[in-house]
């Protein structure tokens, strides 16, 4: 056996991993319709409702498809997870390699495939010679190879980062690459004539790239080290501090069998009261959500906690500083902020629901209403939102700050950023339980839609965010009142059948 | 005899509790090995070091005098957990990936070992209960000519005629003499005959280290020892 | 010969506590006084037998060499292991048996304080029969 031979083999079998194996191609195509139906979708509403000029149409779809990308393929590689590949007798350098490179044939084959439909949709435009469409779906095309690399490194160390000091390399990454897509359709979508030159696009790829590179060879070692392997019931080890400290006392509420202690009417109350047994699994998750690093020291927990909101920050100070139109500014901001609310919380819903996967029949055991536990714990999960916010709301502080003492804005825009922060807690911790709730009585083929569609939901924040915020600013107290309160009764109603049904299936699954 | 195995002094720490403390052991070429011990003692921490894919954090560990690592992989078979097998495909698929992808995979092996075990090819992994999966692990390690087979509790959750069917399994594909065998496992009382040599894993430490025969000849059963070394 | 299928043993049931060579080399040698196994036989490779006993090769191993050594198997390198075609086999197996049975015997004797003449006849006077097993298999 040739070390070529070796090498092929090893491809073959990484790549075999996308496939699905069982899903039959009909299945497929209408995946690959319905991205390329919502993608269109996408960017119709960007480009309405920024630019008005249809020649972007094409170009922010294009960036909606990179989007699905980065959040499919890339997933396809770590979902089955290193054990099958890191058993094999190839070098933990190799392993990196091959299926670094598959995920990245894989991404440039969904980039190709997004290029020649969004070429499609320019000719229907009449724009197929426009040089400016053109300059720029090329550049979009080179940058997305850059951070498809930079995506397809992380992708394939992804797993082996877990349980390592390093674990946030891993998720980072993944965001930036998400995060740095959205930035390329921002600029698309923007307002003004399209720029032919895009070199900010290519360098910051290249960066991403580099830390992609950096990410794998940190990878690399930790899978020579083999500490991903220790992951197993990574998360009941996270919240065993709380079984440890606080399930003594929990129990000792909930138990039926402590009645002699006299403890029985309070039991029955508890059982009976669904906001109390949330509150108090709010308790006992905060320190789930509070102090991640498990048994981490506290201040390298606080490091990684802080990490990513300074990093925010820092971004939205340094790119504000210069601003020539403060408005716009700020308005994005806003939007920023509760599209960004939008999709973290979506995933902190996932992360309940592994949680409760993860806590299993223990929790099944518990005595009390599964529908407090479910709220609980999304409400505790939603509070890693408002670190996001915080930075966000600061940043936007501080820039007011700034360009005050420059004259360029007014009063409000400082308001606005405090109401959007407001609405984006509001939102935010509304979409986590209902994420969590759904997450766990979903099908797999009905996720994928839901998925879709809150994403799709999360751009439209992205670009409205900020009128809805300046309508709010704009309407009379009394008015915004009465809207808050129909919201959260609305939210409220929308919200019980979904948790009644999810706790029924917590129960029997 | 030349050693295939030599563990000295060896620990692992995880999450600031030791799993392993010290392990010192010496295993000759050919021997079955039987490591017992108790959920939590450290057995498949110890294996998985043993097979290169964990590094220990103390201690020297030759495997056929190489330091364990990915090249011992390619003479070190280890049973794969659940979760270790390629999901994504069926028996029939994963079986065609192995030969290209295992350098020492026997063909002649694998048609003995998917009749042995009674493989059904198109299903797919998975879908397989626990038993299939375990069966499904065995393929993979024991189809291969690798000279040291390290199997993690190939037993456990398993009914009875599939655990004598697996044993058998593991008796003729191993049973050539040169192949050393090491199978951790908490099933002590119907398995004790496979094993040469005991080795009782308490608390991340070996608490024994003794030949079988030489249990037997004091007119005692592996599985009473285990009861007199891990009672409290 | 060699194109013979090998004898199949019967399902042993082995006891834990007991060196297992020793069980297996007394199961054989029961066979052979009991001719049951001719000389010439053919008995499974090593390897076979210790999958369908369920035990590890070195014992089947060490059971065939303590057997070869009494002169029981003849070992024939690359055709098997034969029950040893000389005359005689079945004799020295019976008398291997009978000396182990009367040790016993002995053993129970001396336990008891008693003269070995009196225990047999007090086991013959007590009507029994259905205890020799358990004494011939414990040996």
């Amino acid at each position: 056996m040739t070390h070529a031979d070796r090498w092929l083999a090893l491809w073959r079998f990484e790549w075999s991993r996308g496939r699905g194996g069982q899903r039959p191609w009909k299945r497929r195509l209408v995946w690959l319709l319905v991205a390329a139906g919502v993608s269109l979708a996408a960017g119709l509403t960007i480009s309405a409702s920024t630019s008005a000029s249809p020649n972007r149409v094409g170009l922010a779809s294009f960036t909606i498809w990179l989007l699905f990308g980065s959040f499919s393929l890339v997933r396809a590689g770590t979902g089955d997870g290193l054990g099958a590949t890191a058993m094999l007798p190839y070098s933990r350098f190799t392993v990196v390699c091959v299926r670094a490179a598959v995920v990245y044939a894989r991404l440039c084959g969904w980039c190709l495939l997004g290029a020649a439909l969004s070429a499609a949709i320019n000719a229907a435009y009449g724009l197929m010679r426009n040089p400016q469409v053109l300059g720029t779906l090329l550049s979009l095309l080179a940058a997305a190879a850059l951070i498809c690399m930079g995506l397809a490194c992380v992708s394939a160390v992804l797993s082996a980062l877990r349980s390592s000091a390093y674990r946030w390399m891993g998720t980072l990454g993944d965001m930036i690459g998400s995060g740095l897509i959205i930035f390329l359709c921002d600029d698309v979508a923007r307002r003004g004539p399209l720029s032919e030159m895009h070199e900010s696009w290519l360098v910051f790829a290249a960066v991403y790239a580099a830390y992609g590179v950096v990410a794998a060879a940190v990878g690399t070692r930790c899978l020579v080290r083999g500490t991903w392997l220790l992951t197993a019931g990574d998360e009941v080890e996270r919240v065993r501090p709380e079984k440890a400290e606080s399930s003594r006392r929990f129990m000792h509420r909930f138990d039926p069998n402590s009645s002699a202690r006299g403890l029985r009417p309070q039991v029955k109350s508890v059982s009976v009261n669904l906001v109390r047994t949330a509150m108090f699994i709010f308790r006992m998750g905060l320190g789930r959500v509070l102090w991640p690093g498990g048994a981490r020291p506290a201040w390298r927990a606080a490091v990684v906690l802080l990490f990513g909101p300074v990093i925010v920050f820092v971004a939205l100070v340094a790119l504000g500083w210069t601003s020539r139109d403060a408005h716009l500014l700020f308005a994005r901001l806003e939007g920023g902020m509760i599209g960004g609310a939008w999709l973290w919380t979506m995933f902190c819903g996932f992360a309940v629901a592994s949680l409760l996967e993860h806590l299993g029949d223990w929790m099944r055991g518990w005595p009390v209403r599964k529908e407090g536990v479910i709220a609980g714990f999304a409400l505790a999960e939603s509070l890693s939102t408002w670190l996001w916010l915080a930075a966000g709301v600061l940043g936007g502080v501080v820039l007011w700050a700034h360009l005050e003492l420059a004259h360029l804005t007014r009063g409000e825009d400082v308001r606005e950023v405090l109401l959007a922060g407001l609405v984006s807690v509001l939102v935010g911790t509304w979409n986590t339980v209902w994420s969590a709730a759904w997450t766990v009585c979903s099908e797999r083929g009905d996720r994928f839609a839901w998925f879709s569609f809150e994403i799709f939901l999360a751009g439209v924040w992205f670009v409205e965010g900020g009128r809805v915020v300046a309508w709010f600013d704009t309407v009379a107290w009394p008015k915004v009142a009465g809207v808050a309160v129909a919201f959260l009764a609305v939210a409220a109603m929308a919200l019980a059948p979904r948790l009644h049904a999810a706790a029924r299936r917590l129960i029997s699954p | 005899m030349q050693a295939a195995i030599e563990c000295d002094g060896v620990g692992f720490t995880f999450a600031r509790r030791p799993i392993l403390r010290d392990v010192t052991v010496r295993i000759p070429v050919g021997e079955m090995v039987g490591l017992l011990g108790p959920n939590g003692a450290g057995k498949t921490t110890l294996l998985r070091i043993l097979a290169g894919v964990l590094a220990p954090e103390a201690g020297r560990i030759r495997v056929l005098g190489e330091p364990p690592g990915w090249r011992t992989l390619r003479h070190t078979a280890l049973l794969p957990e659940r979760g270790h097998l390629p999901g994504w495909l069926t028996i029939g698929e994963w079986i065609i990936h192995a030969r290209r992808l295992y350098p020492d995979w026997s063909e002649e092996r694998e048609r003995r070992l998917v009749d042995d075990l009674a493989l059904r090819l198109d299903r797919p992994i998975a879908r397989l209960s626990r038993g299939e999966g375990v069966r499904v692990g065995l393929l993979t390690c024991l189809a291969r000519e690798a000279p040291v087979v390290l199997l993690d509790e190939p037993f456990t959750g398993i009914d009875l005629l599939s655990r004598e069917t697996i044993a058998s399994a593991i008796v003729r594909e191993c049973g050539d003499g040169s192949r050393t065998v090491i199978v951790a496992t908490h099933d002590v009382r119907e398995f004790e005959p496979l094993f040469d040599r005991v080795l009782f894993l308490k608390d991340g430490s070996i608490a024994a280290d003794e030949t079988a025969e030489a249990i037997r000849a004091r007119g005692q059963s592996v599985a009473s020892r285990y009861r007199e070394v891990f009672s409290p | 010969m060699t194109l013979d299928p090998p004898w199949q043993p019967p399902a042993w049931e082995l006891d834990p506590s007991q060196p297992l060579y020793e069980q297996i080399a007394h199961r054989i040698r029961v066979e052979i006084a009991a001719s049951r196994l001719p000389g010439g036989t053919r008995l499974p490779s090593v390897r076979d037998l210790a999958a369908s006993l369920r035990v590890t090769p070195n014992t089947v191993m060490r059971a065939y060499a303590e057997l070869e050594q009494d002169g029981l198997l003849e070992t024939f390198r690359g055709q098997g292991t034969f029950v040893a075609r000389s005359s005689g086999v079945e004799a020295r197996a019976q008398a291997r048996i009978a000396r182990q049975a009367l040790e016993h015997v002995r053993r129970v004797a001396a336990d008891l304080g008693m003269r070995v003449e009196d225990l047999l006849r007090l086991g013959a006077e007590a009507g029994g029969g259905e205890d020799d097993d358990a004494g011939s298999h414990r040996v």
